[in-house]
């Protein structure tokens, strides 16, 4: 076990450390909720036109009243579970935000479950860059972050930010080029 | 240069005998069992026709597969790194830095007993649960040469340092045995080790219940003068089968902990802290005792009773492969010395965690039993009502679950113990830490208070229901030491 030979050890007092407040944290780009509302539309059009149709067939081979009234039933249930999703997806961008530090990178995130989750620079393996279909179009980045003990992801970045965050992290963290 | 790097830097072949085990391997993977099954649903019932052709040419594949698998497969040791060549429709050189390297496992199967051989399973971190490399049979001296040149080099401190600690030469330390378990110690581990867990096996015999009852000439609903004689038959009955099932389990238990554990020996080579056992296959576990990230000591009651505890000591990749079953007290403190730097230990764990825990743990089986004997209760018997007594005890279990739920943290390290009957202590240098956070669900929102998880390469210490203030500091303290305390981590 080698010793370096600097290494200060003295008692700390808490709110002697540097602090992680709520006040600092990033938004992400706005546009993350838009991308979310294209896959709640979608995926709701899809269970719609699916329920609507069913119930459509059903009422042809059976009683058509009962059919048409459970499946008006199903659709508002849908309706209402969607707006729910949607209040969901706007609480959760409001929630998501991350934070960079002279060593470590956060992400805070969560509407029920609330976590900030922390990264030290000094813990980064490998920072990658994720861009689906869908966030190729709205001009969006997700970044991963990961360390040999878990990863930070941070979704819904501008292309230029999360390219100039990536950067950040690998000079702060010092990860060759090569290595990724 | 060292006799080891000397011997490692020719380029080696595995031995002659490994295409056997080569082979062995391949079928091992597509499993025996099931080759046995298509063998018989293919060959039953007939006599054997033309088709039988198939297993010559099996058999010549496979021997050409391994041979040549054999042939192409050669490692050796070049400036640091480990290069191995293989593959045989693709050829693949894999460079393996050796400062990368986690661990590095010996294992002498029955098969490699005979003709002196062993399996080298070389880890990096990088490798998701998969070995990096696999050497099926060589010489331990090979094998152990590789082990020494694994745990010998040391992971630069940092961009500043990395000068000053390559001029040093790394003080060789002799090795040592810290811990060695004869036989009469293997019995009391396997005694020791959650003999209640027998009871399972009992669970499906419930169902042929009434069958071996009346079996036994005992009938439960009979309301006659004999019921009274039936039911402490019916008592004794259980009783045997409980008692024999025990039985059964403790002495599997002794027998497997004779095969696994024989001859169990953890010894320190330099700064290599290595585990040998077995008494069909022989492993040898072994890495840098710099790598291991954090130390986790668990007591069941019968285990607190001798004194012994089970010691795990988890490698980035590796979770259980260090294992130390029936330790002592000494030898606790020996090996905690190893892995966590004194400054890094923490004493007695004093603090608590917040009192709300204990209704939270409590909600849900108590929602559980309180619905249960309601509906017992009016459904079937009234006497179910009685099962809400229960509640105090359960309320009880849990408070004291909280109670005794301690953790502690100094500048530089962090531990917990939780649980009441069975204890688990878990210890880490705060360095260690790779991903910190903080959680809070709907009920600790509540309450004002929050969970606080350090992840380490292998393995997490959590720390719920913390006031959250408490828990932000704790945090920014694991933070902290992650920036000034500048040991390696991995």
């Amino acid at each position: 076990m080698t010793e370096p030979s600097s290494i200060s050890n003295d008692p700390l007092d808490n709110t002697d450390l540097p602090q992680i407040g709520p006040q600092h944290f990033e938004r992400v780009d706005p546009k993350h909720l838009t991308a979310g509302l294209v896959v709640l539309t979608a995926t709701a059009a899809t269970v719609l036109a699916f329920t609507i149709a069913l119930a459509w067939i059903v009422s042809l081979n059976v009683d058509g009243s009962v059919a048409a009234k459970i499946g008006a039933l199903l659709v508002l249930l849908i309706l209402v579970g969607s707006a729910a999703q949607f209040l969901y997806l706007r609480a959760s961008l409001s929630r998501l935000g991350y934070l960079v530090r002279e060593r470590d990178i956060s992400v805070r995130r969560g509407v029920l479950v609330r976590t900030v989750q922390t990264i030290p620079f000094a813990r980064v393996q490998n920072v990658r860059a994720q861009r689906g279909p869908l966030e190729r179009s709205l001009g969006l980045t997700s970044l991963v972050v990961t360390s040999a003990g878990g990863s930070l992801n941070i979704p819904g970045l501008r292309d230029s930010a999360a390219q100039a965050l990536k950067e950040l992290v690998i000079d702060r963290s010092g990860i060759d080029e090569a290595d990724q | 240069m060292t006799p080891d790097s000397e011997l490692l830097s020719a380029v080696h072949r595995q031995s002659l005998w490994a295409p056997v085990f080569i082979v062995i391997g391949a079928l091992r993977r597509l499993g025996f069992a099931q080759l046995a099954i298509i063998a018989v649903v293919v060959g039953t019932g007939r006599l054997p026709g033309p088709e039988i052709i198939i297993i010559p040419i099996v058999i010549v594949l496979l021997a050409g597969w391994s041979v040549l698998s054999w042939h192409r497969f050669t490692f050796s040791l070049e400036n640091e790194n480990l290069v191995v060549e293989r593959g045989v429709v693709s050829l693949e050189r894999v460079l393996v830095p050796l400062q990368r390297i986690q661990s590095v496992n010996i294992e002498q199967q029955l098969l490699h007993r005979p003709v002196a051989l062993v399996q080298v399973t070389i880890d990096t971190a990088g490798s998701d649960n998969k070995a990096e490399v696999v050497i099926a049979a060589t010489s331990r001296t090979i094998a152990e040469a590789i082990q020494r040149m694994a745990g010998s080099t040391h992971a630069s401190v940092g961009p500043e340092t990395v000068d000053s600690v390559a001029e040093q030469p790394i003080p060789r330390v002799p090795s040592a045995v810290l811990a060695t378990r004869s036989p009469s110690d293997l019995v009391k581990i396997a005694l020791t080790n959650r003999p209640l867990a027998g009871l399972i096996l009992i669970a499906p015999l419930a169902g042929l219940a009434d069958d071996l009852f009346d079996a036994l000439g005992i009938s439960v609903n009979r309301s006659d003068a004999n019921s009274l004689v039936a039911f402490d038959s019916l008592i004794l009955a259980i009783g045997v089968i409980v008692v024999a099932t025990i039985g059964i389990v403790v002495a599997l238990q002794v027998v497997w902990t004779f095969i696994t554990e024989f001859g169990l020996t953890v010894s320190r080579d330099g700064e290599v802290l290595r585990r040998e056992s077995g008494l069909l296959d022989r492993k040898s576990a072994s890495s840098a005792i710099s790598r291991i990230q954090q130390i986790e000591i668990d007591q069941t009651p019968l285990q607190r009773l001798v004194s012994h505890r089970t010691i795990r000591l988890p490698t980035a990749g590796d979770q259980s492969s260090l294992r130390l079953p029936g330790a002592s007290e000494g030898e606790l403190q020996t090996i905690r010395d190893l892995t966590v730097e004194p400054d890094a230990q923490v004493g007695a764990l004093q603090r608590r965690i917040d009192r709300s825990a204990a209704f939270y743990w409590f909600r849900i089986p108590a929602l559980g039993l309180i619905l249960g004997s309601l509906v017992t209760g009016f459904l079937v018997h009234g006497a179910a009502f009685t099962l809400l007594l229960l509640l105090v005890p359960l309320w009880f279990y849990f408070d004291i679950f909280r109670r005794r739920w301690g953790w502690g943290v100094t500048d530089l390290g962090l531990a917990t113990r939780s649980g009441v009957l069975s204890t688990r202590r878990i210890e880490a240098a705060l360095r260690r830490a790779q991903r910190v956070s903080v959680t809070q669900n709907l009920f600790q929102r509540r309450n004002g208070t929050a969970t606080v998880t350090m992840q380490t390469a292998e393995g997490a210490i959590k720390i719920p229901f913390l006031a959250l203030t408490e828990a932000e500091g704790l945090r920014d303290r694991v933070l902290y030491a992650t920036a000034v305390d500048l040991r390696p981590w991995f």
